[in-house]
């Protein structure tokens, strides 16, 4: 569930957000979040492949102009698109 | 605060609990025990998505007639086949198409799309020999 947290020592968890998605016809999606300051979240990317968790080359991006993001493009690497990839993620924002 | 993200076709593309409120037309407040991803909205409601069918003009074909296609359309060599197959940077692909590709190749299934895709990225298809590709699919 996310959630913001109230307390605020440097270093603390301030927000965590998740979700599932999936990429089938396409090599990337964006995933709206809500605003969080890119210098400060860790981004967790869990990507499955018919049951079997897929290789290295995928990732997790908070795309943005700025300090702050609100859009999460998950990429799949060149040519390894087969199938429906389920992604689960996560952005962890710290103080 | 939990949201069903939805894509140009109103299907659902992902669901998220977020930190905090989110005011776009592509994300729709969903209850804690809704899930549904790959659905449709229509209306305040979510419907099934049912798969297009496969153009039955073509035939399906396995992967021995999908590499003798390739084979066909890009004029390789066996030198040049073994430096396909032998390709570091598609180690992956390659793995892909042994154990998770099945034996039952569609012309116009997203998978085929996504092969061809990859094939022509590692510079082994050209573009218009990937349309060849397709253009020279077995018919039934």
């Amino acid at each position: 569930m996310g959630r913001n947290v109230t307390a605020d020592p440097a270093g603390a968890v301030k927000s965590y957000q998740s979700g599932q998605t999936t990429l089938s016809n396409a090599t990337s999606v964006n995933v709206t979040i809500a605003s969080v300051n890119r210098a400060k979240s860790m981004v967790i990317l869990n990507a499955t492949w018919g049951g079997t968790t897929a290789g290295a080359g995928y990732s997790a991006i908070l795309d943005s102009a700025g300090q702050t993001s609100t859009n999460l493009r998950i990429s799949e690497p060149n040519g390894a698109g087969s199938g429906t990839l389920y992604v689960s993620w996560q952005v962890v924002e710290y103080y | 605060m939990r949201y069903a993200q939805i894509d140009s076709n109103a299907i659902c593309i992902g669901v998220s609990d977020l930190s905090g409120p989110v005011d776009a037309p592509h994300m729709i407040a969903i209850g804690a025990q809704e899930f549904p991803l790959g659905r449709k909205r229509v209306g305040n409601a979510w419907q099934d998505v049912t798969p297009e069918p496969v153009d039955p003009s073509y035939r399906s074909i396995d992967k021995v007639e999908a590499m003798g296609l390739i084979r066909t359309v890009t004029g390789m060599t066996p030198t040049q086949e073994m430096a396909f197959r032998d390709d570091e940077n598609l180690a992956l692909f390659w793995r892909i198409w042994r154990e998770d590709v099945g034996n039952v190749i569609h012309r116009d299934h997203p998978l085929t799309d996504q092969i061809l895709n990859g094939i022509q990225a590692a510079g082994y298809l050209t573009a218009p020999q990937r349309q060849a590709v397709l253009d020279n699919w077995p018919v039934a």
